[in-house]
């Protein structure tokens, strides 16, 4: 959430007036709105009926959405706008499906797109939509922002999305998938050792070129290693067999993945309940492991 | 000379192989869309495939099919996609657009209509989602909270609505959208208007509208078509679970404890419990290929592999990796940990989960003619009204009556019908159960 369009913050609201797209040269002049007024404060027009446009029957039931004018883009650049047509008038959805449709702009890269709505109210609504697309932003670098050991190939990895197309070199930034791959990407931090990680928010740095930066903060913390590994409960045998099956040895880095598989290895393969209890080793980044044998029923 | 060009024909064909030798899901080659950046397009391929190859959901009735993706690019060419999107009928429940413009048509929904118009309601709702990109919305959105709940309402209400347009400039019946929603809708939900709203409003915007219904189309289509739940894929007839889609039978014993879900038996014999299902083959060899410990012979009814479900060692974590994983995770499958016996058949797979110590004895043979036979699903005829009037009256079917009771019919009007009266099955089945040794 640190979006920084090179001196001023975040994205602009989702719909603008038209007057807002001018002035922001995201509208030229010459271009027409016939109704430059917000899609929110036009609610009540609809019911109005515009003689040449009322039904045969000669009354307005309800009002339904006729032709939908898409300006600044191709018409299938805003599909869920164009859907509209035919469909029941209603401004408040209407201009809720602009915000959506202006997020999926987003999503594919035109950070600063911005759509505004005119309507043109009698028993059949004509929308025009004025599209301001933007530019179209590529990553152009990814930065971890730490000296951690994390393998940085697996870390790219695994904020990586949608076959390639999205957070990646190249790709476009989505910044809400980012941050749900970051949460995820901090807990196989932990999971490899680094008990303590914690991942900031990524810092996006748009640059007039069309591309982007992302940098991600990372506090990695010390790697844990494995301290030592003990087994209570049962017979000293069966504690023998299932400290080697575990096969897990002092030493180690701490590994979430390896240590849940020996668990359930040594679980079915004796066929005995096995319980694993963690605890740190005092200041030290070391961890020390104790199996907890069930006894045989 | 010679020989260097020889080498140079097996370098190059070696590369080309290498090249060629693609990465592959469920047995079968990815296709151009997964290689190529198109997420939709992959995802949509591989939604078709699990179905088929993973599920046994596929329903496959060629002609069936070709007259719903008919009415789909009738409904197409009036709307704003420049092709109509692939119709795919599942064996189940339940119909929605999928990714890489695929339809999913539930026969279990399809059986529930009475014209070619309604049909297309359905169908038109889904392009709908297809036109307006909802689907993206909801697959790869923001994760769902209040205002992603009001966006799928809207985006719900907009492909009703939208429906009704399609059909008018289709040429069909609007008014067939509310008969449709009527039929189709039982259950209300957080992400869905009221069922009552939804019909009421497409009610009022088709108004008197008159257009093609197409009722002896869509039934023509019908004839022979599946009821209900198909048993093929398990169902206890007399002492035995039957999945005669397998060709198998699992004898049922004096002390089991028997539980049936769908098609899932489960059974609690002696210390044991076995939970056992049908799969498709590819990915029953893609679970046996993966288990612990694993241990594999030919008993006769095809090769049985024994294990233990492993935890995935290493995640994929490539674009292509994360994204079967996820779609992976949603099949049907043993959880980690669980002991298993997969049994290959040439339609399929049957997994047999093992819980408790020892491993009982499953009881697994071939299904007898008369078990298969018992196992098979009930299935529409249509009969012709002996009198004009509402179908209640008209008293046409032999079987159960799968028509709307109240819809009024001329003489002679085809009429939907079961070709078996409820409980007529379980007389059959008692005397499968009588034959069977």
């Amino acid at each position: 959430m640190h979006g920084v369009y090179r001196g001023t913050r975040r994205a602009p609201p989702a719909v603008r007036t038209v007057a807002d797209l001018r002035a922001g040269a995201l509208l030229a002049e010459g271009e027409i709105v016939r109704v430059p007024l917000l899609v929110l404060a036009i609610v009540t027009a609809c019911h109005v009926p515009s003689p040449e446009r009322a039904p045969v029957a000669g009354r307005c039931a309800f009002n339904r959405i006729g032709e939908v004018t898409v300006t600044g883009a191709p018409r299938d650049a805003v599909p869920q706008l164009v859907v509209l047509e035919g469909t029941v008038d209603d401004p408040e959805r209407t201009a809720r499906t602009a915000e959506a449709a202006t997020a999926a702009l987003r999503t594919a890269g035109h950070a600063q797109a911005r759509i505004a709505i005119a309507r043109r109210a009698g028993c059949r609504v004509d929308l025009d939509v004025a599209v301001a697309l933007g530019p179209r932003y590529r990553i152009a670098s990814i930065a971890f922002e730490s000296e951690d050991e994390f393998p940085a190939a697996e870390r790219l990895a695994a904020i990586e999305d949608a076959l390639g197309t999205v957070n990646t070199v190249g790709g476009v930034y989505v910044e809400y998938r980012l941050t749900r791959a970051l949460a995820d990407l901090e807990r196989r931090y932990r999971d490899a050792g680094w008990l303590d990680a914690r991942l900031g928010a990524p810092h996006a740095t748009y640059d007039l070129d069309g591309t982007v930066a992302i940098a991600i903060p990372v506090a990695a913390g010390r790697r844990f290693r494995i301290a030592s590994v003990k087994a209570v409960g049962a017979s000293p045998f069966a504690r023998a067999a299932v400290l080697q099956t575990l096969g897990l040895r002092a030493g180690d880095y701490f590994d979430g993945p390896s240590i849940r598989t020996a668990i359930e290895r040594a679980r079915h393969k004796l066929a005995r309940w096995v319980e694993l209890r963690t605890s740190v080793a005092g200041d030290r980044p070391e961890i020390e492991l104790e199996a907890i044998v069930e006894a045989r029923r | 000379m010679i020989g260097r060009t020889c080498g140079q024909i097996v370098a190059a064909a070696a590369i080309a192989m290498i090249a060629c030798a693609r990465p592959s899901y469920l047995g079968a080659q990815l296709p151009h869309p997964c290689l190529a950046h198109d997420i939709e397009g992959c995802l949509g391929w591989m939604v078709e495939r699990d179905l088929s190859e993973a599920e046994l959901d596929l329903y496959a009735d060629g002609g069936l099919r070709d007259y719903v993706q008919g009415v789909a690019e009738r409904l197409a060419a009036v709307s704003s996609l420049a092709h109509a999107p692939r119709i795919v009928i599942a064996d189940r429940d339940g119909t929605y657009a999928t990714s890489g413009s695929r339809i999913v048509l539930g026969r279990l929904t399809i059986e529930r209509l009475g014209s070619e118009a309604e049909l297309a309601g359905v169908v038109a709702h889904e392009l709908a989602h297809i036109e307006g990109h909802h689907a993206v919305v909801s697959l790869f959105g923001p994760p769902p909270d209040d205002d992603w709940l009001v966006l799928r309402r809207d985006a719900e209400a907009i492909a009703d609505e939208r429906a009704v347009a399609l059909l008018e400039r289709a040429g069909y019946a609007p008014g067939a959208m509310a008969r449709a929603l009527r039929a189709v809708l039982d259950t209300e939900d957080d992400e869905h208007p009221l069922r009552a709203d939804r019909i009421a409003r497409v009610a009022v915007m088709a108004r008197d509208r008159r257009g093609y219904e197409g009722r002896a189309e869509l039934l023509a289509h019908l004839e022979r078509m599946v009821v209900g739940r198909d048993p093929r894929l398990g169902r206890r007839v007399g002492d035995a679970w039957v999945v005669a889609a397998l060709g198998l039978a699992l004898d049922l014993g004096d002390g089991d404890v028997v539980r049936e879900a769908d098609h899932v038996l489960v059974v609690r014999r002696a210390q044991n419990t076995i939970a056992a299902y049908a799969i498709g083959l590819p990915w029953g060899r893609e679970i046996a290929g993966a288990l612990d410990d694993r241990a594999a012979d030919d008993r006769g009814l095809g090769r049985v592999t024994f294990g233990t479900v492993a935890r995935p060692s290493e995640r994929d974590t490539t674009p292509l990796g994360k994204l079967a994983h996820a779609v992976r995770n949603s099949l049907p499958q043993p959880p980690v940990g669980t002991r298993v016996a997969i049994l290959e058949r040439a339609r399929g797979a049957l997994v047999i989960e093992l819980g408790g110590r020892a491993v009982p004895d499953l009881g697994l043979r071939e299904a007898t003619a008369d078990e298969l036979a018992a196992a098979e699903p009930t299935r529409i005829v249509i009969e012709r009204a002996w009198r004009a009037g509402p179908i209640a009256q008209a008293l046409v079917c032999e079987g159960r009556l799968l028509d709307d009771p109240e819809r009024r019919v001329a003489a002679g009007d085809p009429v939907k019908c079961a070709d078996r009266q409820p409980g007529s099955r379980e007389l059959s089945l008692a005397a499968a159960s009588a034959r069977t040794p």
